[in-house]
Formats: C-alpha cells, sequence, structure tokens
C-alpha cells in the first residue's frame, strides 16, 4: 500500500464516519460541523484524482459559503439546540434502518457485479491535456451550457419562491 | 419557411433554436416579475399580468409550430426535436393556459396576490417541456426539479389556509423524497452505461446480458417517477396536496404535471430503454395492477370532492401505465391521445369544483351537491358530463382513451392488465355515479349565494367540454396525428454514437 492509497484511505473513512455522524446527531450545529468534515474528505479524494480545481471549488463553495449559510440559517432560525426526532417509535426506526440498509446493501452489491475498473484512469490524462481548470470549465460551458442556463432559471424560480413564503401578509 | 431547419447541435446556439418554446416561456416570465415589481402596486387586482402571462403562452405556441419544421440530424441531441415533444408541448401550453383562465377568478375571490402565480406557472410550465422534451438524464432532471419547486411554492399559495401550507409542505418532503430515488437511479444508470444520454444508453448497454446494477438503477428511477405520476404505493401525498392546493393548481398538478412526468418516463423507460422491457416489466405491472385497484376501491367512500379527484386521477395513474408498459406505437399514441382527453376533463371537472365551492372553498363535500341538478342545471349537467367522461362511458373521450389503452395493452400481450382495466373501470362507475345521483336524485340541501360566473371561466368550461365531446365522437383525427408524432420513434441510434460529449474525448 503506497501513500497515496494511504490517503485515500484516511480521506474515505473520514467521509463515511463523518457523513454518519452528521445525519445522527441531534444538534444541528453539530451535523453541520461533521458535515463540513465530509465535505473536505471528498475534497482530499478530488486531489488524489488529480482535479485540483474541484477540490477549490469543493471547499471555497461549500465548505465555505454555503456552510456560511448554514450556519447563519440556524442561528437567525435559533435552531442551536437539540430536536426531537422526528421518527417517532421503534417500528418507525426499524423501518427507516430498514430502508437505508438496503439501500446501501444495494449499491454494494450493485458496485460489486459491476466490471472493476471500467475505463481505468481517464481523469489524469484528461486534466494534463485540458489543464485543471479547462478540464472543468470545458464540459460545463461547451458541451453542459444549457444545463447550466436551466440551472440558473431553477435557481431563480427557488428564490421567487422563497420571497413568496416568507412574504408578510399585507 | 421554404426548407426545413436542421439542428446539428455543434454549436450552443442551436439549442436556443431547439429550446424557443421554453426560452420564450422563461423570458416571459423574468418580463411578468419585473413588470410587477414596477408597475404592479399592491392590488390585489393582476389580471395585467394574467392577460400577460396569456399571451406568453400564445408566444410559446407559435415557436412550438414553428418548432415542428425544425429537423434534427441524428437523434442522440441532448433535447429532442421530435413529434412527441412537440405534441406533449402543446398540451402542456393549453393546459396552462386553461389554467390561467380558471386562475383569474380563483384568485380574486380568495384574495390571492398572484403576480409571482402566474410568474410560476410559466417556470413550471418551462420545467415540463424541458422534462418531457430532453434526452439527457441531467436535463431531465432540472426540468423535474424546476417543475417540482415552482409547484412545491403554487401548492402553498393560499397562504391564508392552513390546508394549503399543510399540504405543500407535505408535497415538498415527499416530491424532494422522491427525487432524491430519481437522483440515485440516475446515478447508477450512468455508471452501468457511460453516458447521460438516453438515445446513447439503449446502444452501450446490452440488454442480453443486464448488469445487476443497471436493473437497480432502473427500479430506483421508477419509484422516483412513480412518486410524481403517484403511483401506489408511493400515492400517500396525493390526497392530501389535491385537497389543500389551491382548485386551479389543483387542477394542474392532476393534468400537467402527471403528463410531463409520464412523458419522461416514457421517453427514458420506452424509448431509451426499451430493450430492457423484459428487467423493468415486473415491477411496472405491479406499478399499473396496484395502481388500478388500491385508488378505485378507496375513493368509494371519499365524501369530499377534491379528495375523491384526487382517486381518481391516481386510477387514471393507472391507466396510463398500462399504455406505457404496452412499449409498442398503439401504447405511446394512445397515452397521447388519452392526455388531452384527461386534461380537458381534469380541468373541467375542478373548474366547476372551484366556482361551486363558494369564498373560502366552504362547499366541498359530497352532500353540498346534492339537488344541483334543479337548482344549477348548467354546472351540473357539465360537471356530469365531465364525470362521465373520467369513468369512461360512451360517448366521450374518456371511453375512446380507455378502448385505445386497452387495444394497446392487448397488442401487447397483457391481457390480465385490460381486464383488470375493465374491472377496476366497472368498480370506479360508483362513486362518479354517485355524485351524478347526489345532483339529480336528492332534494337540494339549502340556499346558498350566488356565485358568479365570468366569462373567462365560461370559455375553460366550454372548451372543455367541446374537446371531450367531440375527441369520443370523432376520436379519429387527434388520433392519427398522436400516431404521427410517435410513428418512428424507435429506431435504431447506432450511426451516432460519436456525437456524445462524454464518449467524444
Amino acid at each position: 500500500m503506497d501513500f497515496t492509497q494511504l490517503i485515500f484511505y484516511v480521506a474515505a473513512g473520514l467521509a463515511v464516519v463523518s457523513s454518519l455522524l452528521m445525519i445522527t446527531r441531534k444538534n444541528p450545529v453539530f451535523s453541520a460541523m461533521f458535515l463540513i468534515v465530509a465535505l473536505f474528505s471528498i475534497a482530499t479524494i478530488f486531489v488524489l484524482l488529480g482535479a485540483h480545481f474541484l477540490a477549490a471549488l469543493q471547499v471555497i463553495v461549500y465548505a465555505g459559503a454555503i456552510m456560511v449559510l448554514f450556519l447563519f440559517v440556524i442561528m437567525l432560525l435559533n435552531l442551536g439546540h437539540d430536536f426531537e426526532p422526528d421518527i417517532r417509535g421503534r417500528l418507525g426506526w426499524a423501518f427507516m434502518g430498514g430502508l437505508g440498509l438496503v439501500l446501501f446493501a444495494e449499491i454494494l452489491t450493485a458496485v460489486q457485479g459491476a466490471p472493476g475498473d471500467a475505463g481505468g484512469d481517464v481523469l489524469t490524462p484528461w486534466f494534463e491535456a485540458k489543464g485543471v481548470v479547462a478540464g472543468v470549465a470545458e464540459p460545463l460551458f461547451r458541451d453542459y451550457a444549457v444545463a447550466v442556463e436551466i440551472t440558473g432559471v431553477l435557481l431563480l424560480v427557488a428564490m421567487v419562491g422563497a420571497v413568496v413564503i416568507a412574504r408578510r401578509e399585507a | 419557411m421554404n426548407t426545413a431547419m436542421h439542428l446539428e447541435f455543434t454549436s450552443q446556439l442551436d439549442y436556443l433554436w431547439a429550446l424557443m418554446p421554453e426560452a420564450v416561456l422563461a423570458t416571459g416570465a423574468l418580463i411578468l416579475l419585473l413588470y410587477d415589481g414596477f408597475f404592479g402596486g399592491d392590488s390585489s387586482d393582476n389580471r395585467a399580468v394574467g392577460w400577460g402571462s396569456m399571451v406568453i403562452i400564445a408566444l410559446a405556441a407559435v415557436a412550438n409550430v414553428w418548432l415542428m419544421g425544425v429537423e434534427e440530424v441524428g437523434d442522440t441531441g441532448m433535447v429532442a426535436l421530435d413529434g412527441f415533444r412537440t405534441f406533449t408541448n402543446f398540451i402542456f401550453l393549453a393546459a396552462g393556459a386553461l389554467i390561467v383562465l380558471i386562475s383569474f377568478d380563483y384568485n380574486r375571490r380568495e384574495d390571492i396576490k398572484d403576480a409571482e402565480y402566474y410568474a410560476l406557472l410559466l417556470f413550471a410550465l418551462v420545467g415540463m417541456m424541458i422534462l418531457a422534451g430532453s434526452r439527457d438524464l441531467i436535463l431531465i432532471f432540472l426540468g423535474f426539479e424546476l417543475m417540482s419547486l415552482a409547484v412545491y411554492v403554487l401548492v402553498g399559495f393560499n397562504r391564508k389556509d392552513p390546508r394549503s401550507s399543510e399540504a405543500s409542505l407535505k408535497y415538498f418532503l415527499l416530491g424532494a423524497f422522491a427525487s432524491a430515488f430519481l437522483l440515485y437511479g440516475m446515478a447508477l444508470l450512468v455508471g452501468s452505461a457511460g453516458t447521460t444520454n438516453i438515445g446513447l444508453m439503449g446502444v452501450m448497454l446490452n440488454a442480453e446480458s443486464a448488469e445487476l446494477l443497471t436493473v437497480m438503477a432502473l427500479a430506483l428511477l421508477a419509484i422516483g417517477f412513480g412518486f410524481k405520476v403517484s403511483a401506489v404505493p408511493f400515492h400517500v401525498w396525493t390526497p392530501d396536496a389535491y385537497e389543500g392546493a389551491p382548485t386551479p393548481v389543483t387542477a394542474f398538478l392532476g393534468a400537467a404535471i402527471k403528463g410531463a412526468a409520464f412523458a419522461a418516463f416514457i421517453r427514458i423507460f420506452v424509448l431509451g430503454l426499451g430493450d430492457f422491457h423484459a428487467q423493468w416489466e415486473a415491477i411496472i405491472w405491479w406499478f399499473a395492477a396496484l395502481t388500478m385497484i388500491v385508488p378505485n376501491l378507496i375513493a368509494l367512500v371519499q365524501n369530499n370532492i377534491k379528495r375523491l379527484l384526487a382517486y381518481s386521477s391516481i386510477a387514471h395513474a393507472g391507466y396510463l401505465l398500462v399504455a406505457l408498459i404496452a412499449a409498442n406505437t398503439s401504447g405511446m399514441a394512445s397515452f397521447l391521445f388519452y392526455l388531452i382527453a384527461y386534461t380537458a376533463m381534469i380541468v373541467g371537472a375542478f373548474a366547476i369544483v372551484l366556482v361551486l365551492a363558494g369564498r373560502g372553498d366552504r362547499y366541498q363535500q359530497l352532500s353540498d351537491y346534492d339537488g344541483l341538478g334543479w337548482s344549477r342545471p348548467w354546472a351540473a349537467a357539465l360537471l356530469a358530463l365531465f364525470l362521465v367522461s373520467l369513468a369512461g362511458l360512451p360517448p366521450t373521450a374518456g371511453f375512446v382513451g380507455k378502448f385505445y389503452i386497452l387495444r394497446a395493452a392487448v397488442e401487447a400481450g397483457y391481457l390480465n392488465l385490460a381486464i383488470l382495466l375493465v374491472l377496476t373501470t366497472l368498480v370506479s362507475y360508483w362513486y362518479y355515479l354517485r355524485v351524478i345521483v347526489n345532483m339529480y336524485m336528492k332534494p337540494s340541501a339549502e340556499a346558498r349565494e350566488g356565485v358568479a360566473w365570468a366569462a373567462s371561466l365560461r370559455t375553460v368550461l366550454a372548451v372543455c367540454a367541446i374537446i371531450t365531446v367531440l375527441m369520443g365522437i370523432f376520436p379519429s383525427w387527434p388520433l392519427l396525428k398522436a400516431r404521427q408524432s410517435v410513428a418512428g420513434l424507435r429506431q435504431a441510434t447506432e450511426q451516432v454514437v460519436e456525437t456524445d460529449p462524454l464518449t467524444r474525448r
């Protein structure tokens, strides 16, 4: 096991553990903190794949901007205390946990059934040919420019919707 | 135009042409929002915005007519340019126009500030058209979310009514759940196919040796779409959302949104992954069977007219699933035919429910319809017509639509589903006829304040009634158009494997 693999296993393990902790904490501030850890670990994995720019974006946008927003909302709505879980009763927990386990088992068997390393290392040559920024920008703004435009409309609709819902009745 | 325009999707401008109706709608919605911001003022009477949105829908329809003359090169562009897309676009635009027209009075009566209402309605239409007209999983998901987000807000638009907020929250939570399933399924599908393009997936994946991954992806996708089309057992949100939403939005939910989700469902499962019929057939079969049986039984004991129509709409999703599982040209043509008929009858029925409910939506119980046939003969007659059509009795559009679905199912060899369709339809007569019996055979309940039948509402009722009757008596022309628009859709896509952005590098 070389150094890269060691880093990968540490980062991947950290991502899994912190994601689990994030969804099981009762205090939303703790959940937000564990989300940061998970996002950082995934950024590390991006670096290992040769996608430095994506890793930087991940840290700046998600671990930075989005997290600040989360914490602001938690603070403004005064949510920084323990919650009663929405899932009531043992039966509910059993059902939800069972559903999660089924989905987990599904992806596990599916990945095992898949042909191992189909494409080989696709990303590294791609980024070496294009550069780390163009490697992200080119598909985004050339092949999937329509998707970017539609995402813009989607975000606008979300904003208009939020304004409509939050508006005080005159 | 003399020569047909060809789009190769080599430059980004081609996408603007290909998405012209959507672009017109989105731009128009932005203009409406700006207009309201600058000139809207505080008055709750925003009919200028309403008429503005009618004009925008008309312009989008013109763009869609123009789009019918445009041809694409190959059939793996991210945006489809086929008859199926233009046909469904027309249905969505027509449904949108009808909903805008019945919203005028409702919003004034319930005192809803409605500039954003019309803008969100237009954005929801954009989402539907993208959802139904895309060949790329990314665009399909974006369209799905665009439509859903706009509609979550529309369902909760009546802020004075706690039922509306409750409906919105329920719909939002379960809808987000559905989106997660859909996205999970799409991720697995991309993982097994190596492309996000539906047209290429059929080529990249080998149906004979289907991997477990692909089959799971199909199951998860079916669950995600099952939520949106309210297939049993993912229907639990439907009655609550339908009951709580403002009535025009309920009609929109029942007609257009279900249609859009079904169109994308068909595009992925029948057009893209039709070779995998043997794999997805089992899960869709159970969906279809349960979705026909369960709601038709629950509807028997409903006393609220909106909930009754909600269960009726779930049952209709079951009939449309039969058209989907048939997966042949007849199936798709009968889906399109049924979609027109269903839109006309459900919008018409909800328009009458809307007016009769009175201020604050007070009269929604079945007992409120006692003796209506004598106190309001026109409303009762029209409601009876729409209910008869929903029940599928001749000579209405609903009968012909069900007949074509039956024929498609028998052609494809699904005799058991066809029999189930007939049996459940027979059961459903009971609850549709119960309303009609209430209207004509029971003494009038109490004297009520008069209700206003505005000109816009009369127009909607007339249009819906005419479509319902004409398509029942002369069904051949719309069916011919539907058949033409789906003809040749399932052609091989081998020649253009290299043009996919992800496989190109």
